[in-house]
């Protein structure tokens, strides 16, 4: 701790605080415009310059650390003549163009202008002007480089946080401007991050462009609908219609950074592809109804599947929808419909007949080994393990923090996907893995580091239960290709040496049939890190916002909410008390095993809720099969899904922003999303969709507010004991770990053999301008990146003959997709992606359950 | 007559080569250091010797080598700070292409001192003469295991590899060097920490100029007692002193430090080109502000410029005579910062070229009397603000040329001409 | 492109500990291969180096010795720095203007001259200078000047 004086105060503040920082805690603040907190410090626009005793010139407070005894002073007349001085020469050259510029009002340069400046210029000569037209560095941002006062915080974001390296300086002296490779930011990330921090009007949203004054926007704080991460954004809305997106330096897990699809994906709230109004299915097309007359036909058809026991019911709900969306429909189908065939993913890997599923394995991973905690805190860990994603594309914000944490620290990161991604660059090592080999992966670590341990003498006497036994020498199919050794050989002594250990788990594990035994192994690699001393954490990496609540409130066929198991007395007894009525005991089917029900003719009602699985679900031939034998497909969508075409009811929702409701990120926080305008059109909350056909039924289910349904989650679910509704803003709240039944595996999981590959193995996954089948509604999203790909390597490509941009056709045994090709010179050799979110691709025609990654050929067009 | 030291092989035809180089004695120094000196006791010697850097600062050498961590386990780097671009200088480019093995060899004794294995002489673009002897000297060097594994049998390893410039002033300044040597713009970094602690690569590295390293294997060879003699014993040693502009016989000129400005200029220079009156004359470089004829007494070493507000610098020295006019040689001194300005912060960046733009009006005799002030009012501000020391070095020369000769200014605002041209 | 430039290329860049480095001197190999950075030129050296393609173009505008534009055969760079300027290097620049018909920053219609004006060439002792594609020409006097041109008009015409 250092104490020191500023401007007369005296304050205690920890050693290496920046002088800057220690006075904004005092309440005095310091001009600045280079400097931000999670960049690199400049130093360079100087308006920060501050007096310190005993020192010839005046300092940067931006970049001077405090010191013991120091004496600090901010308010002498040389350091406001000398932001005067630094102002004027700003303005100098500045185009004051203020009436037409977009950041007029919320602009850093008016506001310090308007606080410190000499209210006159002395500037006589002519402005410096590099040009008179704007430029359009892409769709979404457009630049006027006069403007710019070189802080250059747009282009340390672009390379420091964001990875991409885009935005650059060219030129020198007073012909310095920022910019793209030859004025273009054709191929940056557009996620609009320089925009955020440009402090004046230099980088703009081009969308935004001219369309409000920042006085004229309504803006509310919400959480992000895109994925897991969770981010917090502010969403300004102008006559009820999108004006902007924008975030708020340092809030929320992402501080002030977004993606390209939270920033510009946003006008999808006033998509077209809005459903409008109740439809029903009459001599074979959807006709617009009441909202009375679709709810009564639909109540109709259903009284008779409830009657009969409910075994012939199924619903498919999105974990894009709120927790309290999501607990009251499985509320809806469990008490009313009286089913358990409840899921909230399409897209995993369905249980096969052999193995136990990915359900049975998932609630060992929610106990204490989850991490629930601020990603930021996690990503302090000594070690850190990313498995099974593509960082940079799934969660772009995570990414971001991820590469923030590792710079920092220089703690090791270790990442293993299919595909390569940014923040390899970023690790001390990497490792190319198809889905479905995660497990021997672990497996392979931990065998490593008993070794190590073994070698050190510490794991016999610190292992409890004669563990070390089991553990001991696991027969692992290793691969001995010199890229396994090699990153083995960096990852097992980084893991043994560090304290804190962090695991990151992507969804492409989930798609692979192999997915529970690569849970079941990390759940034991997890154990015995913890039996060696050390604190480990697991996060999930949702591509989706609120995976996490979806299967904790009980979206799932085999649980009940709170990781109750269905098939125990004592659990369904918590919720028979609090819902009034029995449930059934047996656990539901999974949606591949409703899909098979709905093949033989035996499902009654399929109720799918904003989910779209005509072109989601991994396998395209069974599931238009399936769906089309259903008796009644009942969809409850914001917007126009291929699904809704095949539906018999068709329930307009309100969307994202027309609901309040809550969303659990993969840091298992909880973070209100609120309802920023009422539902558009004739569409109802989701809520109280579910309430009215639950009266038509002549059945309660319970209150349907938004806050009473939370009040009811925070009794029944012993995670989110405590939380209250109204209680979180911004910061949102944490959930808590709590035991549940889950139990360690006696037995070592197997180790499932590498499948023979032949040809190409496709794996598919998010692009990072989409976000499955949903942000096609968005017509920015569409723009940017309109045209689907097949991604590998040139040497592949080489081989085959073809070049970069041919058309090519990729041909499974089940079926064919076109697309243009992209090389990427880190592609693995043997591999395609090929993206999940093009809806005209039809990619899971080429799919089948049990069969992923799929063995394709690609062949010239 | 004084002895010269650095320049004494430049006179022997091909003394670039290693042959004329080892013929006049040439990496004996190295031979001694290696064999006989631990690197701490070279440091010592170096301390002893007094010797400050020649590339302007005047820091102690042997005390920059001093601050490098010793931990074996870190790498270092030594760079040689080639870029000779001040205004007014061109010593170390005789060096370079005269007896280059005379800086290669300062270099293998100086990052012995300080465990470099790895160096970078950082030679201007401009230099190709220089560009091509140094590497050709380099090669030698290695074929006569002067570089490379094992130097001379012993343990030491060194590398040492050339890095082109591509006209760009700044990189003179140290820490922009090493943003240059990484591939990034070559734009000054913060300090702390200081490039001994953080350097290159994130790696303790120590920067000296071409004439310092030159001085080193003189210094082991014939000891810091007969160094420190020379000149002043605070700042002493052989100099090349660079003469330049309305003199008779410019040139580079080797003479002790400290002699007279005046003697430099008179005796040595043959005085003003056309018989007529000096009327200033600039020290070190157009970074250095330029001293009135009146002034011309003082001596030329880093303390006693100093303490007349004017530097050492390069020892660029440059005549102006009494056909000279002070309007013109400060917009084109101000001209020449504005545009090699890297841009990077405000006062620098942006109040340069707003001096620029009065200066060009005063200069064709458009300004006006308030001009003058402001002019005085934007070196206040660029002077002790700006981010490194281009900025400061331009509104202190500027801040000269208005003091001394504020009337010369005058006169062109109320001529409304310039009465020179 | 040629190979040839890949394999100087990788040969400079094995003198740096990372192949940001070696964008400086990749990009003197590419433009004396190509006399002019143009965009393609630029993509190629960050193909090579596997390096951000910005960081290359930051590179080539930064520093004054790498041409992005065109220059012609012949690039006549006057210093007019202060020791130059005191020995009447304005009045060797007008000279060069008027003899080769252009202003300064301007190349020749045939494309064989480019001429600019310089800051230090560091030959302050033998001011007035300039460089011809580098290679300098002293103690100029505008009849030196018309004999550097005619020489080099007739280096071409061979």
């Amino acid at each position: 701790m250092a104490i020191l004086t500023i401007d007369g105060n005296e304050l205690e503040v920890a050693d290496g605080t920046l002088i800057l920082v220690a006075a904004q805690d005092q309440g005095i603040s310091i001009p600045t415009f280079c400097y931000q907190e999670r960049l690199t410090p400049l130093a360079s626009c100087r308006m920060c310059l501050i007096e310190i005793e005993g020192q010839k010139k005046l300092q940067p407070a931006c970049a001077t650390p405090v010191a013991d005894g120091m004496t600090v002073r901010t308010d002498t007349s040389l350091v406001a003549q000398t932001r005067e001085s630094m102002l004027e020469m700003l303005l100098a050259n500045h185009p004051l163009d203020c009436p037409i510029c977009d950041k007029a009002g919320e602009c850093e340069l008016q506001d310090q202008v308007f606080a410190y400046g000499a209210g006159e210029s002395r500037f006589r000569d002519e402005k410096r002007v590099f040009r008179t037209e704007d430029v359009l560095l892409n769709p979404v941002i457009v630049f006027n480089a006069n403007r710019c006062i070189q802080c250059q915080r747009c282009v340390r974001i672009c390379d420091e946080v964001v990875g991409a390296v885009a935005l650059g300086t060219i030129e020198k002296g007073m012909d310095t401007e920022v910019t793209g490779f030859e004025n273009s930011l054709a191929g940056c990330d557009h996620c609009g991050n320089c925009i955020e921090v440009c402090p004046v009007g230099a980088l703009m949203s081009a969308p935004y462009r001219y369309k409000a004054r920042p006085w004229d926007l309504t803006e509310t704080d919400t959480v992000c609908h895109y994925c897991g991460t969770g981010c917090q954004l502010t969403v300004g809305m102008r006559d009820g219609h999108l004006a902007r997106v924008r975030s708020k330096y340092e809030t929320g897990v992402n501080g002030e950074t977004l993606c390209v699809k939270g920033r510009f994906g946003f006008d999808i709230i006033d998509s077209k592809h809005r459903i409008r109004q109740p439809m029903v299915r009459r001599n074979g097309n959807l006709v617009a109804v009441s909202w009375e007359d679709a709810v009564g036909y639909l109540v109709e058809r259903v009284r008779g599947a409830v009657e009969e026991g409910g075994a012939r019911i199924g619903g498919l709900a999105s974990p894009r929808l709120s927790n309290e969306t999501l607990y009251l429909f499985q509320k809806l189908m469990r008490s009313v419909f009286r089913t358990n065939s409840i899921d909230s993913s399409s897209r995993w890997a369905s249980s096969g007949p052999a193995a136990p599923g990915l359900y049975e394995a998932l609630p060992a991973m929610f106990d204490g080994l989850y991490a629930r905690r601020p990603l930021q805190d996690v990503l302090e860990a000594d070690c850190i393990l990313v498995v099974g994603s593509n960082v940079t594309d799934d969660n772009p914000v995570t990414d971001y923090l991820v590469r923030g944490a590792v710079r920092k620290r220089r703690n090791k990161l270790f990442i293993v996907s299919a595909r390569p991604s940014r923040l390899d660059a970023e690790g001390a090592g990497f490792l190319r893995l198809l889905p479905g080999g995660e497990a021997g992966l672990f497996a392979a670590l931990l065998d490593g580091l008993v070794e190590d341990a073994a070698t050190e003498k510490s794991l016999p006497t610190a292992c409890p239960d004669g563990d070390a036994q089991e553990t001991d020498r696991t027969e692992t199919a290793v691969p001995a290709t010199p890229a396994w050794q090699e990153f083995l050989a960096g990852a097992i002594p980084a893991l043994a040496a560090a304290r804190t250990v962090t695991v990151l788990i992507g969804t492409d594990l989930l798609r692979a049939q192999e997915a529970a035994a690569a849970l079941r192994w990390l759940r034991k690699l997890g154990r015995v890190l913890e039996t060696l001393g050390k604190r480990v954490g697991v996060q999930f990496l949702f591509d989706r916002p609120n995976q996490m609540g979806a299967w904790e409130l009980g979206g799932l066929p085999n649980m009940l909410p709170g990781w109750r198991p269905v098939d125990d007395g004592q659990s369904r007894a918590v919720f028979e008390q609090a819902w009034g009525t029995s449930l059934p005991s047996e656990p539901g089917a999974d949606f591949g095993r409703m899909l098979a029900q709905c093949e033989a003719g035996e499902m009654e009602v399929l109720y799918v809720l904003g989910s779209d699985p005509i072109l989601s679900y991994p396998d395209g031939a069974l599931v238009e099969s399936a769906l089309s034998k259903v008796g009644l497909l009942v969809v409850q969508d914001a917007y126009l899904s291929e699904t809704a075409g095949l539906a018999d009811v068709v329930l307009p929702a309100a969307n994202f922003v027309e609901e309040p409701g809550t969303f659990t990120n993969n840091e298992g926080k909880v973070q209100r999303g609120r309802e920023i305008r009422p539902p558009a059109f004739e569409a109802m909350r989701n809520v109280e969709i579910f309430g009215s056909i639950a009266s038509a039924l002549g059945r309660d289910l319970g209150p349907t507010a938004a806050e009473q349904v939370f009040a009811e989650i925070t009794r029944l679910v012993p995670s989110y004991r405590g939380l209250g509704f109204e209680a979180f803003d911004g910061a949102g709240a944490f959930t808590v770990p709590t035991e549940n039944a889950a139990q360690d595996d006696p037995d070592d999981p197997p180790v499932p053999t590498p499948r023979e590959s032949r040809g190409f193995a496709l794996v598919t996954g998010d692009c990072m301008f989409h976000s499955g089948y949903l942000s096609r509604h968005s017509a920015i999203l569409e723009t940017l990146s309109a045209e689907p790909y097949v991604e590998m390597s040139p040497r592949d490509g080489r081989q085959l003959g073809l070049s970069e941009q041919a058309s090519v056709i990729v041909r499974s045994r089940h079926g064919e997709a076109r697309a243009r090709l992209r090389f990427n010179k880190r592609f693995p050799d043997g591999v395609v992606f090929v993206p999940e979110n093009f809806a005209d691709l039809r990619l899971n025609r080429l799919l089948k359950q049990g069969e992923y990654p799929c063995q394709v050929e690609i062949l010239k067009a | 007559m004084f002895d010269k030291v650095l320049l004494k092989n430049a006179e022997i035809p091909n003394a670039h080569g290693i042959g004329a180089y080892e013929a006049a004695g040439g990496y004996r120094a190295l031979a001694t250091v290696l064999h006989e000196y631990s690197p701490d006791e070279l440091i010592q010697l170096v301390k002893d010797s007094n010797l400050r850097g020649r590339g302007g600062a005047g820091f102690p050498t042997g005390v920059k080598w001093g601050f490098v961590p010793k931990d074996p386990a870190l790498e270092k780097y030594l760079c040689c700070n080639a870029d000779e671009s001040e205004p007014g200088t061109f010593k170390d480019r005789v060096i370079m292409e005269k007896d280059p093995h005379q800086m290669i060899e300062g270099m293998v004794i100086g990052a012995y001192a300080i465990g470099a294995q790895k160096a970078y002489i950082y030679i201007r673009g401009e230099y190709v003469l220089s560009i091509e002897r140094t590497e050709a000297a380099l090669k030698e060097a290695y074929r006569k295991g002067y570089l490379g594994e094992r130097i001379l049998g012993t343990d030491f390893n060194l590398e040492m590899f050339v890095h082109c410039g591509a006209g760009a002033y700044i990189c003179g300044e140290e820490t922009a060097l090493l943003e240059s040597v990484e591939g990034r713009r070559a734009q000054p970094k913060l300090k702390p920490p200081f490039p001994v602690v953080e350097g290159l690569y994130g790696c303790p590295t120590v920067i000296n100029n071409v004439e310092t390293l030159a001085c080193l294997p003189h210094i082991v060879q014939r000891g810091a007692e007969w160094f420190r003699g020379i000149g002043p014993e605070r700042s002493p040693g052989p100099k090349l002193y660079c003469l330049s502009g309305h003199v008779r016989k410019p040139g580079l000129y080797e003479l002790p430090m400290g002699i007279s400005l005046r003697e430099l200029v008179e005796d040595h220079g043959g005085g003003p080109r056309s018989g007529g009156r000096i009327k200033a004359v600039i020290p070190g470089g157009v970074s250095a502000p330029m001293i009135p004829e009146s002034g011309l007494d003082v001596a030329m070493d880093f303390d006693s410029l100093a303490a007349i507000d004017t530097m050492l610098g390069s020892a660029g020295v440059i005549v102006l005579d009494e056909t000279a006019c002070v309007v013109r040689v400060a917009k084109r001194i101000t001209e020449f910062f504005n545009h090699e300005s890297c841009g990077k912060c405000t006062p620098c960046r942006e109040g340069l070229d707003w001096a620029v733009k009065i200066l060009r009006r005063l200069e064709d005799g458009r300004g006006k009397h308030e001009d003058l002030d402001q002019l005085e009012r934007l070196c206040g501000s660029i002077f002790g603000n700006s981010f490194c020391a281009l900025g400061d070095g331009a509104a202190w020369a500027l801040s000269a040329a208005l003091k001394h000769f504020r009337d010369e200014f005058v006169r062109h605002i109320e001529d409304g001409r310039c009465p020179f041209h | 492109m040629a190979t040839g430039l890949r394999d100087k290329i990788e040969e400079v860049a094995g003198r740096y500990p990372n192949r940001r480095s070696a964008i400086m001197p990749a990009l003197y190999l590419a433009q004396a291969e190509h006399a002019q950075l143009s965009g393609e030129v630029l993509l190629e050296v960050a193909d090579i180096l596997d390096v951000p393609e910005i960081w290359v173009y930051e590179l080539a505008t930064f520093y004054d010795m790498f041409h992005t534009e065109p220059v012609g055969t012949f690039h006549i760079q006057v210093c007019t720095n202060i020791s130059c300027l005191l020995l009447e290097a304005e009045g060797i620049v007008a000279h060069l203007e008027s003899r080769l018909g252009i202003e300064r920053g301007d190349t020749t219609p045939d494309g064989l001259f480019t001429l600019s004006t310089a800051e230090c060439l560091g030959s302050c002792d033998t001011a007035p200078v300039m460089q011809v594609n580098y290679a300098f020409h002293e103690n100029l006097s505008e009849r030196r000047i018309d004999e550097i041109l005619e020489n080099l008009r007739g280096a071409v015409g061979e």
